[in-house]
C-alpha cells in the first residue's frame, strides 16, 4: 500500500500543475439551469432549482451541502439516471443519456455496490463486460484493471469477494471499477460517507494519488468540508429546499496535496470559508456540519 | 420465501446423534403398533423389508416413473414460471392480469382438479405432468420474482451509467441475485412435487406404474407390506433430491452470506 504521506519535495508550493484548459463549453461538464421537482401523493419536493456550473476538463469540483439539499439528485441527472425538469446537462458536448451510452460516465454510489458472487478482479472487470459496442468505438483504457487495483493497495486481494473484504476495501474497489473503462467523467456519491474517519483520510490521499495520474474530470458529492477542502479545484456549496448552488469556492492550493496539506493555513482559510458559505446556506441549523 | 438455506453440518456425533435417536424411537413405535395390530391393518419393520426385497425391480421401475413425472413437472413449470416472472418484471400489466389468476390457481386444492385434468387430459402420464407442474408453479412463480427484483438498487444504477442492456443487467444482475430465491424455491417444491405426482397417480391407476398408482393397486389387493414399502420409498426418494437441491445450492452459491 502506497503512504498518503508525500516528501516534502512532492507537497511544496510548486504553483498550478501545467494543465493546459481548452475553454470551450464541450470541454467537460456543463450543468446549466437545471431544476427537479419530485412530485408524490403527499405533494411536491422541490429538490434542485436554477443550478448552473461548469466542470472543466481535468478538473475535480466537490458538491457540498446539508442532507436534503439534492446532491444526489444533482449528480442522478448528470448520470443520466433521471430526467431533470427544467435545464440540461452536457458531458464533453454531449447529453447525459448519450454519454452513458458511449461509456463516458464513472458512477461511484454511496454503497460500494460490488456483485457478491464475483471476485475483486471480476468486479472491476464488469464495465468492460457491458455495453461492448461503446467500448468498440473507443480506445482501449490505458491502464488494466490490474494496474488499478494495484495502485489502490488492492493488489493482492485480485481473488477475494467482496464480502471477505472491510469495507474500506470494498468502498476502493467500487472506485476502481469507475476508473477502469476510462470514462470522460467520473461522479461520485459520497463513497466514503459509510467508513470510519481514518479509513476516510487515508482513501482521499489515495483516491488522489490515483487522480493524480491521469487528471479525470471529477464532480463529487461529499458533506466533510475538510475532504472537500483536500480534494478539490472548486467546492460548489449548495443550499437547500431546494437546492440551489449557494456559493462556488476556489481551492488553489498547489498539487499534488499530501496529507501534510491539512496543515497549512491556507488550507484553513479555504476550510473556513466553506464553513461560513455553509452556515449562511441554512441559517442557524447547524453548526456548518462535516468532520 | 426466504432465501435462508439450511447447513450440512460436518459428521459431529452432537449433530448426526439427536435424529439418529429419533428416527430409531419412530421406527420402533412402527414396530411395536404393527405387532400389536391384525397384519392386515399395519405391515412390520421386516414384513415392509421384506416386500421390498422380493420385488426390487418392480419397486425401481415405479420408482423412475414418479420421478420421471416430478422431473417433467417441476422443470416445464419452472421453465414458464421464470419466464413469466422475467416478463412480469419488465412488463408491469401482466403481473397485474396473471398473478390474481396465479393466486387462485394456488389455493384451489391439487385433489379437487386432479380428477378433472385427467378428464380432460386422458388417463395416460400427461394429467400426471400437468397437476405436478400446477402444484409447485406459484412458489416458483413468486420466487422467482422475489428474486428478480431484490437487486441492489446502486448496482442497477452503475449498470445504467454503462448504458447496459436489459439482457445484460437480466444475466449479470437479476439472474444472479435471484439464485438464492430460486433455491428456496427448489426446497419447497421438490416435496410439494412428490405430492402432485402422487395425487396424480391416485386418479390415474390402471394407466401406468408410479409409486402412487403401486400404492393404490397394493391396497386392492390387501397387501399392506407394499404399501409401507411403497411410502417408504418415496420418503427416501424426497430426502435424496432435497439433499441434492442443498448440494447443489452450497456449490454454486458460495459467495452467499448464509452460506458462510
Ligand atoms: N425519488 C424521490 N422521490 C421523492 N423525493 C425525493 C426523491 N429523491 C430525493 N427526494 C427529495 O429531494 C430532496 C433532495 O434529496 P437528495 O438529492 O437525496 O439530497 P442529498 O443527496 O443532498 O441529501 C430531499 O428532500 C428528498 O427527500
Ligand atoms: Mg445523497
Amino acid at each position: 500500500m502506497t503512504s498518503p504521506l508525500l516528501p516534502p519535495e512532492r507537497s511544496a508550493i510548486i504553483g498550478e500543475p501545467g494543465r493546459v484548459e481548452r475553454g470551450t463549453s464541450s470541454d467537460g461538464l456543463v450543468v446549466s439551469g437545471v431544476g427537479k421537482t419530485f412530485r408524490s401523493r403527499d405533494g411536491a419536493t422541490s429538490a434542485l432549482a436554477d443550478v448552473s456550473f461548469t466542470v472543466p476538463r481535468g478538473r475535480f469540483f466537490t458538491i457540498i451541502g446539508p442532507s436534503g439539499s439534492g446532491k444526489s439528485t444533482l449528480l442522478r441527472i448528470v448520470a443520466g439516471l433521471l430526467e431533470a425538469d427544467q435545464g440540461d446537462v452536457v458531458i464533453f458536448g454531449e447529453s447525459g443519456r448519450n454519454a452513458s451510452a458511449n461509456k463516458q460516465v464513472g458512477f461511484v454510489p454511496q454503497s460500494p455496490a460490488l456483485l457478491p458472487w464475483r471476485t475483486v478482479l471480476e468486479n472491476v472487470r464488469l464495465p468492460l463486460q457491458v455495453n461492448r459496442k461503446a467500448s468498440e468505438r473507443r480506445d482501449a483504457p490505458s491502464r488494466s484493471p490490474e494496474e488499478i487495483l494495484s495502485t489502490m493497495g488492492l493488489g493482492d486481494v485480485l481473488d477475494k469477494r467482496p464480502a471477505q473484504l472491510s469495507g474500506g476495501m470494498q468502498q476502493r474497489v467500487a472506485i476502481a471499477r469507475a476508473f477502469a473503462f476510462d470514462p470522460a467523467i467520473l461522479l461520485m456519491d459520497e463513497p466514503f460517507s459509510s467508513l470510519d474517519e481514518l479509513t476516510r483520510e487515508l482513501l482521499r490521499h489515495q483516491l488522489l494519488d490515483l487522480w493524480e495520474s491521469d487528471h479525470k474530470t471529477v464532480l463529487f458529492v461529499t458533506h466533510s468540508v475538510t475532504e472537500a477542502v483536500v480534494l478539490s479545484d472548486m467546492i460548489v456549496v449548495m443550499s437547500a429546499q431546494p437546492g440551489r448552488v449557494q456559493a462556488l469556492v476556489p481551492v488553489s492550493l498547489p498539487r499534488p496535496r499530501g496529507e501534510l496539506v491539512e496543515l497549512t493555513d491556507e488550507f484553513h482559510a479555504i476550510e473556513r470559508q466553506v464553513r461560513l458559505e455553509l452556515r449562511s446556506a441554512w441559517g442557524e441549523r447547524s453548526d456548518g456540519g462535516g468532520s | 420465501m426466504s432465501p435462508r438455506r439450511p447447513r450440512l453440518s460436518g459428521l459431529r456425533s452432537n449433530v448426526w446423534l439427536p435424529p439418529l435417536v429419533a428416527f430409531g424411537l419412530l421406527v420402533l413405535v412402527w414396530q411395536l403398533v404393527a405387532t400389536h395390530e391384525p397384519p392386515q391393518t399395519v405391515a412390520t419393520v421386516p414384513a415392509t423389508l421384506a416386500a421390498l426385497g422380493d420385488r426390487p425391480g418392480l419397486f425401481w421401475h415405479d420408482t423412475l416413473v414418479t420421478l420421471q413425472e416430478m422431473a417433467v413437472g417441476l422443470g416445464a413449470s419452472f421453465v414458464v414460471a421464470f419466464t413469466l416472472a422475467v416478463v412480469m418484471v419488465h412488463v408491469r400489466v401482466v403481473e397485474r392480469a396473471i398473478m390474481p389468476l396465479a393466486v387462485v390457481l394456488n389455493v384451489t386444492p391439487v385433489i379437487a382438479y386432479a380428477q378433472g385434468l385427467v378428464i380432460l387430459f386422458g388417463f395416460g402420464i400427461a394429467p400426471r405432468y400437468v397437476v405436478t407442474g400446477i402444484i409447485v408453479f406459484f412458489p416458483f412463480l413468486v420466487n422467482s420474482l422475489i428474486g428478480l427484483r431484490s437487486v441492489d438498487r446502486e448496482a442497477l444504477d452503475v449498470l445504467r451509467t454503462l448504458d447496459a442492456s436489459r439482457w445484460e443487467v437480466l444475466w449479470r444482475l437479476r439472474l444472479p441475485s435471484s439464485l438464492p430465491f430460486l433455491f428456496a424455491a427448489g426446497r419447497i417444491c421438490v416435496p410439494l412435487a412428490i405430492t402432485g405426482a402422487v395425487v396424480a397417480e391416485f386418479t390415474t391407476t390402471g394407466a401406468s406404474a408410479g409409486l402412487g398408482s403401486l400404492i393404490v393397486v397394493a391396497s386392492g389387493y390387501g397387501q399392506v407390506a407394499v404399501i409401507y414399502a411403497a411410502i417408504l420409498v418415496l420418503a427416501v426418494l424426497g430426502l435424496v433430491l432435497t439433499l441434492g437441491v442443498t448440494l447443489l445450492e452450497r456449490r454454486l452459491l458460495s459467495w452467499h452470506p448464509s452460506s458462510s
